[in-house]
């Protein structure tokens, strides 16, 4: 395993500053146990492993509240923006914008049981909303709606979004008002944010994208520059993640190769030897599994 | 009393100035590559310009004499499209005081009154002590009202080997951003206003050189110590990579329970977040500021101070700046920065 | 373990900056150093009427006993120990006032557009400003918590005195009445000083133009005397004036405060805590006037007043450690607060046991042994002397000892040392024996006891690549340096490896291992090390001589003869150094890199006292060297010391060649190249 005492150190303040402290050191020897040599040598893979490791992006809670408060306030910016374009000073531009507040209504975008809905809880909180602006129902909807805000805390593939544009719900909103309609996520991958900017009319509001080079195996990717290295990672990781969670899955949902993940869960988008714990495989960030009828979408 | 408004603009400059004239357009030279993106940004908008102030360090001057470039003069004249009615000020890196003592001059000669006039400011590669010094000037002494403020991200700074910046080891030569310490001292005019019977409080913007976190906490020793991170960074992974950097400052749990973020890239973020803070504690603390992070968070902190005047800022002053610390170029971002008096 | 009980496991040594304590923080985690306090019988009473000069490098616990001394804390500890603070002050005979001078703030006491005089009124005005409202608050905090009581007449009479003092002319002083409305006054003072701070360097010629100007020493002793007059309770009583961090003074600035200590009135006196080589001058303000030592103060150097002390050393930080462990309820509900139990202390020979064969060794045959890398030096010495083979076979079983293997190494090292083997067999014998009556006893017993440390850092370095332990409450202690700092920082980190590692299970355990405590002390020394570059001006500098000095105390460490046993400091006479090195080698002293101890003579009996400097042992680990002060390497020339400092990579590697030529150096053991990236950090 990791003989290094540097990385061992490193591991451990990474542990200690960023993953919340949720690890001992069994357990990261667990996980590193999981890649027992079935494609290459063990030594090779657990050097892959710790890459991943060490690139993986974990936002705790507190920088996921943040994100929250980050979201809004670039929400807040381009509204005053709009205002400013028309000819009204900064101060005005705030003052309007807390008028406008009012005939704006802030949802979520998924099930209520799902993450969406669980971010709307701190997003609320964080920015010190009252519960007025927040749709309890759908026909909450009033004519004096400026604005619909749906939120979600991570973009993948898009699919969630543009299925969600495509509903009856959204359809009804965009006939029968001249409602503007704001997509706002904590995070999101560039693919899934082009995939969403493309077929639908939702604005896009999101702190922190996550570029091509973010995606583990992509030709950008930072992570695995060297073409070599990068071909036998992927192998490994295709490896186990087939193993785990089947074909499409097997590198995140749809390929997604992302490597990251917030304290209150994993998107399946991230490559699942980090997350799965199917077939006896230890997780180091175990997803919180959603219990879906067949067909449902994941992210 | 003043207050300090304003908002951030990605990329593009908003209406007001295009299709205008800017009046006064002052920068400086650097070995970084991002050095001319704003002047580049701003000419391709059609913007007119119509003088120029162009701090030419002599230390970068020196730099580029060593890289065997003929004439590094000419080179940023020619960058810089510079023209006889543009002013370059032969400057060094590592004395604001004389660096604006020359702007002075230059500004008294040419313009009789600079309150209205349009002043874009490139502070991309400026060092912080002449950034703060500059704006206060403009906006205390000059009574300035609105100025422009561009900044381009780097693509990346010099390669951060994950372990050396967890080492904390000594850096290869261009893997570094500042080398050794004169002093840690107050930046000039910002020396704020203490009340003799309070504590003191200590904000950090966390940068990567952890070190000198380290150092100011130790030269201040404050009763309260603020850490804030650049949260969201430039770069996702950055958000860790200061954080890791600092471990020494923050492994005390006192200090780490008091961690706060502001956008990296967002002074007017990084001044409300400040705002926070300061309402939070300002009745029982002396507040100081140590703008470590992104130099758009210490134009946030800039601003801060400037609103409240008893703030200080304290700063970490290095034997040496490295001229080339980033690597290519990215986003491009204007800040408009109003004064309401 | 779920991730709720793993949270509650918190690292009981996380927090341990004293100066970034607050009065409680002190109070909880106070540990009275007697050390200290027991100076009365040689004139240093830290209450009494002369001041004292507290000096000693950072963490050694300056900061914490002055603010412990502060009216603030001991009034909290009294009422914490008390039904009220009724008779405080029959109990206390001296209040005292902290005040901490903050560099960066000083540092702006001067700029080149405002000529220097005015910077040294501004400051004499400001200290006065500064003790002024210090007073103040002392009083209110005493009012406060009932432990004073002065009606407002008095009250009324100290504020129109105090403002007599300030300027008799002041408009209105009658009126002012109250010592809070008092306190304004000197606030808007102060800001009057701040203002022209802040618009003195955009303005060509700045005046100070704000009146009044408080003449020095007026409030501090005007008020002080005040007091006494004003409020009974403070008859017979000392105001300590607490000033920390006095190397943040600028050379004028600390030369006005010398003024005021040289001529301190009582009730008043200092007790000034700074750096070794903190105090820039001496001098006053008054031509040929200084401060001399005893007749104007008195000085506790703390790091050799608690290494002269090791047991009460070794207490006073085992206190320290429990009262942090007990802050933690986890550790104290399980009664786990001994931090020399979670430690221990462990035996250089079951270490050296360790290195050689990982377990005590059983099987007596020779054969066993023949292999052991340092039993083949052993016979490669016999064979160098052209005994047979033969001959070694029978020599052999008589020089080693299975049992402890530094007993072994004591034998090759008397080899080595061209004693014949019947003269070690001898000597050996009788030792093994006890024969103690015997003067062969005393003489290898001497030479086993001295060298025991030494020999097993030349063992483990015949083992590579296996290394040195430093584990155990004692090593711990050693590493500290006298700078009680250390030892938390050292404690820090090995438990925050430790728990990592462990988790739960080390509660079971009660003991960190030795591993575990190593890679903490060596993670420690290693930011030491790091960090060295960032003292202000001479950083590089010092990093540089301290690389090079690693390397060659190191290389002394691998001396097959051992001419000097444990090389951890070196003597120069400071007098033919250059000025440049000398304000180096001061600086590395004042941020405790290098330690200085006391003069010693030369190796030549015509040579002068020479000085002493020894690198802080917190950086053993680093450069795996001993932690005590037992050898030196010979006198520096001036030019060695400056390529050491100054040189190139090249020349320091020649010199370090050079100084390490003295010794025997086996160049199988340790290239001294390899030893120069020691000084990189890679």
């Amino acid at each position: 395993m990791i003989r290094d005492k540097d990385t061992e150190n490193i591991i451990m303040n990474y542990n200690l500053y960023v993953w919340e402290n949720r690890f001992s050191q069994r357990n990261i020897k667990a996980w590193f146990n999981n890649f027992k040599g079935e494609v290459s040598n063990a030594d090779e893979e657990q050097e892959i492993a710790l890459k991943l490791l060490l690139n993986f992006i974990y936002y705790n809670e507190r920088e996921v509240k943040y994100l929250c408060k980050s979201a809004y306030s670039i929400f807040q910016n381009e509204i005053i923006k709009e205002f400013i374009l028309e000819g009204h000073s900064i101060d005005e531009a705030k003052s309007l914008f807390n008028e406008y507040l009012k005939r704006y209504k802030f949802s979520h975008i998924g099930r209520p049981s799902e993450s969406g809905c669980f971010i709307l809880y701190y997003f609320r909180q964080i920015n010190g909303l009252p519960l007025s602006f927040f749709l309890e129902r759908w026909d909450d909807i009033k004519e004096n709606t400026e604005s619909l805000i749906l939120m979600d805390d991570f973009l993948g593939t898009g699919d969630t979004a543009v299925l969600f544009w495509e509903s009856s719900i959204i359809q009804n909103i965009i006939k029968n008002s001249q409602i503007k309609l704001y997509y706002m996520v904590l995070s999101a991958l560039e693919i899934g944010f082009n995939k969403v900017k493309a077929n639908t009319n939702f604005k896009i509001i999101c702190p922190q994208i996550f570029g091509e080079e973010y995606r583990v195996f992509s030709n950008s990717s930072f992570i695995f520059p060297q073409e070599e290295k990068k071909e036998s990672a992927k192998k490994v990781c295709e490896f186990y993640g087939n193993n785990l969670e089947g074909g499409e899955c097997a590198l995140g949902y749809k390929g997604s190769e992302a490597l990251l993940g917030f304290h209150h869960n994993i998107p399946n988008n991230t490559l699942p030897v980090i997350w799965s714990d199917k077939k006896g495989w230890f997780p180091l960030f175990p997803r919180e599994n959603k219990i879906y009828k067949m067909g449902d979408i994941n992210e | 009393m003043i207050k300090v408004e304003g908002f951030v603009e990605k990329g593009k400059v908003l209406g007001e100035y295009v299709n205008s004239t800017v009046d006064l357009f002052i920068t400086g030279i650097s070995l970084e590559e991002r050095c001319p993106k704003g002047w580049q940004m701003l000419k391709e908008k059609n913007i007119k310009i119509k003088n120029k102030v162009i701090f030419y360090f002599k230390e970068v001057i020196k730099g580029f004499n060593q890289k065997s470039i003929e004439n590094p003069q000419k080179y940023f004249d020619k960058l810089f499209d510079n023209s006889p009615r543009d002013c370059k000020l032969d400057v060094s890196l590592y004395d604001e005081i004389t660096g604006l003592m020359e702007l002075e001059k230059y500004l008294n000669d040419s313009f009789s009154e600079l309150k209205d006039k349009k002043v874009v400011i490139d502070f991309s590669i400026m060092i912080k002590p002449y950034i703060f010094i500059l704006l206060k000037y403009l906006l205390y002494v000059r009574n300035m009202e609105k100025i422009y403020l561009l900044y381009t991200e780097p693509a990346s700074y010099h390669k951060l080997r994950l372990k050396k910046v967890l080492k904390n080891n000594n850096q290869e030569d261009s893997e570094y951003f500042t080398k050794g310490t004169v002093k840690i001292g107050e930046v000039p005019t910002y020396s704020g206003e203490q009340e003799l019977t309070k504590k003191s409080a200590l904000i950090v913007l966390l940068g990567f050189e952890g070190e000198r976190a380290v150092q100011v906490l130790n030269a201040v020793s404050p009763d309260l110590t603020i850490p804030v991170n650049g949260f969201p960074a430039y770069r996702p992974e950055f958000k860790d990579r200061s954080i890791l950097s600092n471990e020494e400052l923050l492994k005390d749990s006192e200090i780490m329970k008091e961690l706060m973020y502001a956008p990296a890239n967002d002074p007017f973020e990084t001044k409300n977040t400040l705002e926070e803070i300061y309402l939070k504690y300002y009745e029982n603390y002396n507040i100081s500021v140590s703008p470590l992070g992104t130099k758009p968070m210490a134009i946030g902190s800039c601003l801060f101070a400037l609103e409240h005047s008893s703030v200080r800022i304290i700063y970490p002053y290095p034997l040496e700046y490295n001229i080339k610390s980033s690597k290519g170029f990215g986003e491009i971002w204007n800040y408009t920065v109003s004064i309401l008096r | 373990m779920n991730k709720d009980q793993k949270m509650d496991l918190i690292n009981p040594f996380a927090s341990f900056n004293a100066s970034l304590m607050n009065d409680d923080e002190i109070m909880k985690y106070w540990v009275q150093p007697q050390i200290l306090f027991e100076r009365q019988a040689i004139g240093v009473d830290l209450t009494g009427n002369i001041p004292v000069i507290l000096m000693g490098g950072r963490g050694t616990g300056k900061t914490t006993l002055l603010k412990f001394m502060s009216n603030e804390v001991q009034v909290k500890k009294y009422l914490s120990e008390h039904k009220d603070g009724r008779n405080f002050f029959k109990d206390t005979p001296y209040i005292g006032v902290y005040y901490r001078f903050d560099g960066p703030s000083l540092s702006s006491f001067t700029d080149r557009h405002a000529e220097e005089v005015i910077w040294e009124t501004l400051f004499k005005h400001y200290f006065e400003i500064v003790i002024g409202q210090k007073y103040i608050a002392m009083l209110l905090n005493l009012k406060k918590n009932k432990c004073l009581n002065f009606n407002s007449k008095s009250e009324k009479n100290i504020v129109y005195k105090a403002m007599m003092f300030i300027d008799t002319d002041y408009p209105q002083k009658e009126e002012i009445c109250t010592l809070e409305n008092f306190s304004k006054i000197l606030q808007s003072m102060a800001d009057k000083i701040f203002q022209f701070i802040n618009e003195a360097p955009l303005q060509k010629e700045p005046e100070f133009r704000s009146r009044p100007i408080i003449p020095p020493g007026k409030l501090i002793f005007g008020m002080a005397e005040l007091f006494i007059e004003e409020i009974p309770e403070f008859q017979r009583k000392n105001i300590v004036i607490l000033l920390d961090e006095y190397e943040n003074l600028l050379l004028q600035q600390q030369k006005i405060v010398n003024t005021l200590i040289k001529h301190v009135k009582q009730p008043v006196t200092f007790r000034i805590g700074a750096r070794i080589n903190g105090f820039r001058t001496y001098d006053t303000l008054n031509e040929g006037e200084f401060l001399m030592e005893d007749a104007d103060y008195r000085k506790i150097l703390f790091e050799d007043i608690l290494l002269s002390h090791t047991e009460k050393y070794k207490n006073l930080l085992k206190e320290i450690a429990r009262k942090r462990l007990e802050s933690i309820n986890m550790f104290n509900e399980n009664n786990l607060t001994d931090i020399e139990e979670w430690l221990g202390n462990f035996d250089p020979v079951n270490e050296a046991l360790e290195v050689v064969s990982g377990r005590k060794v059983q099987n007596h045959h020779i054969n066993k042994y023949k292999n052991q890398k340092h039993i083949q030096e052993i016979i490669k010495e016999l064979k160098k002397r052209n005994i047979s083979d033969v001959e070694i076979d029978k020599l052999l079983p008589q020089l080693i000892y299975p049992k402890n293997t530094l007993i072994e190494m004591l034998n090759l090292l008397l080899l080595r040392r061209k004693y014949s083997p019947k003269e070690i067999i001898n000597l050996f014998n009788s030792y093994i024996a006890r024969k103690k009556n015997e003067s062969k006893f005393e003489i290898y017993k001497d030479l086993y006891e001295k060298n025991k440390l030494a020999l097993l850092f030349q063992l483990i370095s015949l083992y590579s690549p296996k290394k040195k332990m430093y584990a155990g409450f004692d090593v711990f202690s050693m590493l500290t340096s006298g700078i009680i700092r250390n030892f938390l920082e050292l404690c820090y980190q090995c438990f925050n490896i430790a728990l990592f590692y462990e988790g739960e299970e080390l509660l079971k355990k009660r003991r960190i291992s030795q591993k575990y405590q190593t890679e903490g002390a060596e993670t420690r020394a290693e930011k030491f090390y790091n960090v060295i570059d960032i003292i202000p001006k001479y950083g590089n500098n010092i990093k540089s001589l301290v690389g090079s000095l690693g390397a060659v105390f190191n290389a002394c460490h691998m001396d097959s003869r051992l001419r000097e046993p444990e090389v951890t400091y070196f003597c120069v006479d400071k007098s033919l150094l250059s000025e440049d090195v000398r304000k180096i080698l001061n600086t590395a002293v004042q941020w405790s890199v290098l330690q200085q101890k006391k003069s010693m003579k030369s190796k030549s009996p015509t040579e002068l006292l020479l000085d002493v400097y020894a690198l802080n042992h917190i950086l053993a680990p680093y450069f795996c060297i001993s932690y005590r002060l037992r050898g030196r390497i010979p006198a520096f020339s001036k030019r060695d010391i400056e390529t050491l400092i100054f040189g190139n990579d090249d020349e320091k590697r020649k010199t370090i060649r050079r100084l390490g030529r003295w010794l025997d150096i086996d160049k199988r053991q340790l290239s001294l190249f390899d030893l120069i990236e020691v000084e990189k950090g890679d």
